[in-house]
């Protein structure tokens, strides 16, 4: 819990940290420097794919998205300001391709391969089976993964702007005021967003109250 | 609004957020892939582009409407000017059937004896040539004092036309025709042809004898082309 504290104090550990190396590769890719660019994608390559995924619930999905974000990023670089902050366009660009992706992929059902791979007992990782649980009993195991399925299709039904705005705060650690220039809104409106979007969460997870209330 | 401590739903969160997979590795080749892709494209597009980024600047794009005017206009022009060349030509070759009886003798007879058809025919010259009143009234006094020669010849050519129809007709249902008659009718319609060429020449000569030389020069160039036009041969 101290890293929700954490966030709510406007600390931003993913975005802010690296404001300076941001710039300095930005400008230099904008001068022509090719390189800057792999360094950029060496950078965000993981926070991009694992909100991307968070997202979406597919790797090739994800991976495709977040290739698309620095394809973009190379063509558009001059627009840029220089002062630009790049986590933030970064993933301004990336959450509205999910939410294009999403729109699309509702309007065109299919089958994901991770689904698939889960179905099929393979390796593939999917939300709930990823989870540890080892010191719990069969009956726990199995009830806990289905809770943590139900939280995976809650967060699915969410609204795009309810969903962004709680991957980027909690899984992210992204400020209030960081998450307000992604999704276009105010810091206090990312709070309200951010406070209905848990309550929408509650109350999916209702029927596992117990589960819910004992990690 | 602040979540209270120790809230169950983080703890889910997290736990569920540990499910998440690493990314796969060769992203770089595969950015860098796609960004090749789509250089080729923009080359390939590269003429549709320029195009366009051409015609969002707007000194351009009112250079490019005002030289549409102009090439409009032009063409207009052109074709205006096209128009009143066949009506000249036309014209023209209107007032040759009227000197020379080898053309169109039937057209003579009524011309000559409208003094009205006669002005209008003459009209273009005075337009085309800008002749004074006084040229002008001197050329319709040569037209009209060779008028009953041209109408006697137009007569002698219709009749050797009517002739030569006979001979056709006579060919026609025997086989054959009388050589001698029709060696005769032939020396006879080259004889009527350079008489009729002379008079017309010899009309023609009188009228631009009225003209400068300028106007002669212009009057001749009118003619000959509409003459060659019209039966072949030139002045």
């Amino acid at each position: 819990m101290a890293a929700r504290s954490r966030s709510v104090s406007l600390s931003f550990p993913l975005v802010t940290a690296t404001p300076d190396n941001d710039s300095t590769d930005l400008q230099a890719l904008q001068r022509g420097d090719d390189t800057a660019l792999n360094r950029l994608m060496g950078r965000w390559q993981k926070p991009l794919f694992a909100f991307a995924w968070r997202y979406l619930h597919n790797t090739a999905d994800a991976h495709d998205l977040v290739a698309e974000v620095f394809v973009r990023l190379y063509q558009q670089n001059h627009r840029l300001a220089p002062d630009t902050r790049l986590a933030a366009w970064l993933f301004t660009i990336l959450s509205n391709l999910c939410h294009n992706h999403h729109r699309w992929r509702q309007r065109h059902p299919s089958i994901s391969l991770d689904a698939v791979d889960q179905h099929n007992g393979g390796g593939g990782t999917t939300a709930a089976d990823a989870v540890p649980h080892d010191s719990l009993a069969p009956d726990r195991t199995l009830e806990r993964s289905e809770v943590l399925s139900a939280l995976a299709t809650a967060i699915d039904r969410l609204p795009h702007n309810l969903k962004t705005t709680l991957l980027l705060h909690h899984y992210e650690h992204v400020a209030y005021r960081e998450i307000g220039q992604i999704t276009n809104c105010s810091e206090r409106g990312v709070e309200t967003r951010l406070y209905r979007a848990r309550q929408y969460l509650r109350a999916e997870l209702t029927p596992f109250q117990r589960e819910a209330v004992q990690p | 609004m602040q979540p209270p401590p120790n809230d169950p739903l983080d703890t889910l969160l997290d736990r569920l957020g540990q499910a998440t997979p690493p990314p796969p590795e060769r992203l770089e080749p595969e950015v860098w892939r796609r960004i090749a892709v789509a250089d080729n494209l923009d080359a390939e597009g590269n003429f549709f582009s320029r195009i366009k980024a051409m015609f969002a600047r707007p000194s351009f794009s009112i250079a490019f409407a005002a030289a549409c005017v102009l090439l409009a206009l032009f063409l207009t022009e052109l074709h205006t000017a096209h128009r009143q060349v066949q009506h000249n030509l036309q014209l023209v070759q209107s007032y040759l059937r009227l000197v020379d009886p080898l053309l169109d003798p039937a057209h003579i007879a009524p011309t000559m004896h409208s003094g009205e058809n006669l002005d209008g025919m003459l009209a273009w010259m005075k337009d085309d040539l800008q002749l004074n009143e006084q040229q002008l009234s001197r050329i319709k006094e040569v037209h009209e004092q060779l008028s009953p020669h041209l109408l006697t010849l137009a007569g002698q050519v219709a009749q050797m036309q009517r002739t030569f129809s006979e001979f056709e007709k006579e060919r026609r249902a025997d086989g054959q025709v009388d050589f001698l008659q029709f060696a005769r009718y032939v020396e006879k319609r080259r004889e009527l042809d350079r008489e009729c060429t002379e008079s017309t020449q010899r009309l023609i000569a009188e009228a631009s004898d009225v003209m400068t030389p300028q106007q002669k020069q212009q009057y001749l160039q009118l003619l000959d082309p509409a003459l060659k036009a019209s039966r072949g041969g030139s002045l």
